[in-house]
Formats: structure tokens, sequence, C-alpha cells
């Protein structure tokens, strides 16, 4: 239980002035209870502990006094001004260390940092009640009936929705099957690696205008276009930028931004999250050159999505074939993600299989060495290995 | 050319760029398994930094082995001084196996080398589990490697 300590820097009416009234004794004991709220919050951060078990106890208890922090500064901004003694001198303003006279902003009064939920809500296409939440059964028809993405691709873009908020909102996000559109700055898929223009609370010229530095020329309207190469170009750049601690852009790693400090999240979550957003943005609302078949987005469309919170209109998206998983995974691919030690999911199943006695599938030991090793192997049997009928009729040849 | 007990000539003008080493342990009594432990070195690109090849490592760990679990990250130094990257982590294998696993990164050059050991996390105590991490350490790379 939070227990409400004495201010240590009093709020004292300046010589000549009279008492202060209960509205400032009220925000008094608020700023009072808030900074006792910020010291248990620095107590509990998750980087001081040793073991994983302290990790997550202490994340936990940082995420809940965060949320009281969070609910203390919106009730705080929300207090109206002491009202002006009715005589004596001219009225000044009470001695203080804080300066109060910029109000506190909170998420919420920022701009929905996705730019496609905020240009879903923007033109009504998704409701969003008093709170910031959205029904995902309504994301999900959005998706399919006028983004014109297939039945599975939308319900599994809709479904990460339960995970866009803190750890411990996802019970009640399965459960409510909503999310907090308002809420998603301090959720767990903000990344690091991002365009951030949306980051800090509302559209940031600058940061757009880095990230579409690297289009390629456009036709005559289209000022440029962010084509697969472009995107793959931005999400290096932006992962370059949020690896250095000098550069990064503060506020990028949301909920679980901590866990891992250096810019290594940047590589684990950055940018892998980075290709995946970008895809679903070049496959979704992007066009393709009919004289070279390459696809694109526009940035005069970005911009509109970023800045205006329009979406593209909806007879592009219907006149164009259904987006589905394959699409994704192929712009992915193209993107060039790829991991540089890309098997070590390989070793690890490996060692587990050899750890458990059993080989897999009836084959020998090295199946699982060379699932770990052989890029064709690894992931499972979906590549075809690299060997021509005449190659395997010597092969056979010479072991028979 | 001899690796562990083998020897082989490959034809000029191969040059080994990967090795790959398998150590097997008996289960003790009441395991659901054996340890295994994985050696693994292969050439990466010049200019690779170790803490940029251990986070892909990472989030291929993390999106591939299905369940992973408990992750936790160290810093470590081998015997010989050489900084690397220890992570351990958990995930379910076989129905309600849970296996614990260390799986350590070390850079020299342009050689990568990495060890996993997989244990049963029901049979792993702070005593096996400290003896393992030493085993860890000892990795060096012999000396004439980098020449």
């Amino acid at each position: 239980m939070t227990r409400v300590r004495a201010p240590s820097t009093p709020l004292r009416p300046a010589a000549g002035q009279s008492p202060a009234p209960a509205p400032t004794a009220d925000r008094t004991a608020l700023e009072a209870e808030l900074r006792d709220l910020r010291r248990q919050s620095r107590a509990h951060d998750p980087r001081g502990q040793l073991t994983y078990k302290d990790m997550m106890r202490a994340s936990q208890e940082k995420a809940k006094i965060d949320q009281r922090i969070a609910k203390l500064e919106a009730q705080l901004a929300s207090l109206a001004p002491a009202p002006a003694p009715v005589s004596g001198p001219a009225p000044r303003r009470p001695v203080d260390e804080m300066d109060r006279s910029r109000p506190i902003r909170t998420e919420r009064d920022m701009d929905i940092v996705c730019p496609v939920l905020g240009a879903m809500v923007a033109s009504g296409k998704l409701q969003m009640d008093a709170d910031g939440n959205v029904k995902l059964s309504q994301l999900r028809d959005i998706l399919v009936h006028d983004h014109n993405l297939s039945p599975i691709m939308a319900r599994a873009t809709a479904v990460t929705g339960f995970a866009g908020n803190g750890p411990l909102d996802v019970l009640g996000n399965l459960l409510g099957n909503e999310m907090n559109v308002l809420e998603l700055r301090s959720g767990m898929i903000k990344h690091p690696g991002d365009s951030a223009i949306l980051t800090g609370g509302k559209f940031d010229q600058g940061r757009f205008d880095a990230f579409v530095a690297h289009a390629a020329p456009g036709g005559p309207g289209e000022g440029g276009r962010m084509t697969i190469e472009s995107f793959a170009r931005a999400v290096q750049a932006q992962a370059d930028r949020d690896q250095d601690g000098a550069t990064r852009v503060a506020g990028s790693g949301g909920a679980l931004g901590w866990i891992l400090p250096g810019g290594l999240d940047t590589v684990v979550r950055g940018q892998p999250s980075a290709v995946v957003e970008y895809s679903a943005l070049l496959n979704v609302y992007g066009q393709t050159d009919p004289a070279t078949g390459e696809r694109y987005i526009t940035t005069d469309d970005l911009l509109t999505l970023y800045r205006d919170k329009q979406l593209p209109p909806s007879a592009r998206m219907q006149s164009r074939p259904m987006t589905g998983v394959a699409d994704f995974a192929t712009t992915m691919a193209k993107m060039g993600y790829e991991t540089a030690f890309g098997t070590s999911s390989g070793t690890a199943l490996e060692g587990a299989e050899r750890a458990l006695g059993a080989e897999p599938k009836g084959t020998d030991g090295m199946g699982g060495a060379g699932k770990a090793s052989c890029p064709f192997m690894h992931g499972g049997a979906q590549k075809a290995a690299p060997m021509s009928p005449a190659e395997n009729h010597l092969l056979h040849a010479a072991t028979s | 050319m001899r690796v562990g007990s083998l020897r082989f000539e490959p034809p000029a003008p191969f040059a080994c760029d990967e090795q790959m080493l398998s150590f097997i342990a008996p289960a003790p009594p009441e395991a659901a398994g054996r340890t295994s432990l994985l050696v693994r070195q292969k050439d990466v690109p010049a200019g690779a930094h170790l803490a940029r090849l251990a986070g892909e490592a990472l989030a291929d760990l993390a999106q591939s082995v299905k369940g992973i679990s408990h992750i936790s990250k160290a810093e470590i130094a081998f015997d010989d001084g050489q900084p690397g990257m220890l992570f351990a982590y958990e995930f379910a294998a076989r129905g309600h196996t849970v296996l614990r696993q260390f799986y350590a990164l070390r850079l020299d050059g342009e050689k990568l080398t990495s060890i996993t050991l997989t244990a049963d996390k029901a049979s792993l105590d702070d005593a096996t589990a400290s003896s393992f991490l030493d085993a860890i350490a000892s990795l060096q790379l012999d000396p004439g490697a980098l020449s």
C-alpha cells in the first residue's frame, strides 16, 4: 500500500499572501505522493535485480507503480489553478521548485503512436471508447472487408493487439477481446528501430523526412516511392540510430525496453518488428508499378497517413488481389531480414534432441546437426535441397 | 587435417570455415535425459560485433524455439580473458520435460564460436550448473587458428 509522505519541498506562500487554498493543498499532497511513487518506481528497476524471478517480480511491481504515477499525473494536470486571494497585494505565484506553468502531458494526450490505427480511428472506421479501447473483432473486420486482407492474415494481425499494452493488461485484453490504442506507447509491441515519427506524441516532420529520405524518385504527383529496398535501408538506418545510446529515441523501447539494454533490444525486437510493419504497410497500402511489377508506396501517401491520419482510398485496396500471409513472408524475405547467425535455434533444438536421447524421425543424429547447420533444412522442409536429378543418380550409384 | 579423432584431407583449395563438435554425458539417475554439449565455430563477416551477433542469435532463438522462457543474459569472460556473451533459458520438449540451456558466444576476429549446453532442468543443481559454466569458460581458440 502506498504511503503518503509529507513533501520535502512544500509549497509555501510568498510573503504577504493569504494561506494556500484547498486545491493547492490537494495538489501538494498529490505531488508528495507522486514523488514517493517515483522513488519507489526507481527502486523497482528490474535491471538492478540479479535473478530472473526477481526481475519479473520487480517489473510487475514497477508496472503497478507506474500506472499509479500516470493516474496521479493526469489528476494533477486536471486540477484547477489556485484561486486568487480575495484581498491583499497583487497575487503572486507561490514559491516552489517545480514549474507548473507547462501542463503535464500524459500518453493519453498524445496521438495514437501507430499511424494505421490512428487513421482508422480518425476516419471513424474503428470505434474507440472514451478510455481508448477498441474491439479487436472490429479491427479484424476492417482488415478483411475494407483492407482486403485474407481472413487468416487479418486474424494474425488483430490478435497481436492482445499484447499491444502492458504486461498486466494482456489478460484483460484477452478476456475483453480488446486493446487500448492510447496506451500503445508504453506497451509491449512498441519497439526501438521504428521511424519514431509519432513516438514523441505528435507528428515529427524531421523524423518523417529522415524516413522518406530513402525513397526512390517517384512519378508526377507522387513525391517519392518507398520500395522494398527503400524500407530495408530505412530499417537499417533506424536500427543504427537506436543502437547508439547517444542517438536513441527516448521512450522507444515500450514496456519491454529494459530487458535487453545497450542497443540489443534494437536487434532482437526492433529490426524484425520494423520489417514486419513495413511489409504490412507496403502490401496493404502500396501500389504496383505496371511497367516493372515493383511494389511501392508513395511518400505522399505516407505523409497523408502519418500526418493527416488518412488511409489510402478503400477502392485501391479492393482493386488489388487479396493480401495473404505468403505476400507478407515474401516481402519480409526480400527486405533482407535474415540473421547472420541464423541457425542458433537449430543448434538449440539439436541440443534438446541429443539430451533427450531420441533421434529425429528415425534418422541418425546428423539429421538434427543438418538442421543446425544447413540453411535448406533449417526451419523445416519448405525449401528444396540443391541437388539435381543427375547429382542424385551419381550419389546413389557411388553408394550402392 | 585432423579434427578430433578424424583425419581428412580435403581437396585444394578447400579450407575449413565451420566446425561442429558434439559431446554427451550419461543421464543422471533421476533425469529425463542426458546432458549434451555442442560446440560450433564458423566464420563471420569482418567487422562483426559480438553484441550484434548475440542479439541476432537471441532473436532467432526467441522466434524459433517454441515455449522458450526465463531468458537471461550475462557478459562473461573466458579463462583467457576474452569477453563473451552467455544466454540461459528454458523450454519444454517431449511432453513435460523442461530443458535448461546455456548458450555462450565468443568472437575472435572473424571466428564466432558458440557453445550450447543442454540439461534436464529437474536434475540441474547449483553445483552442476556451476561446473557447466566453468566448462564453458574454458573455451579458448587455438593460437594458430587466427594466423
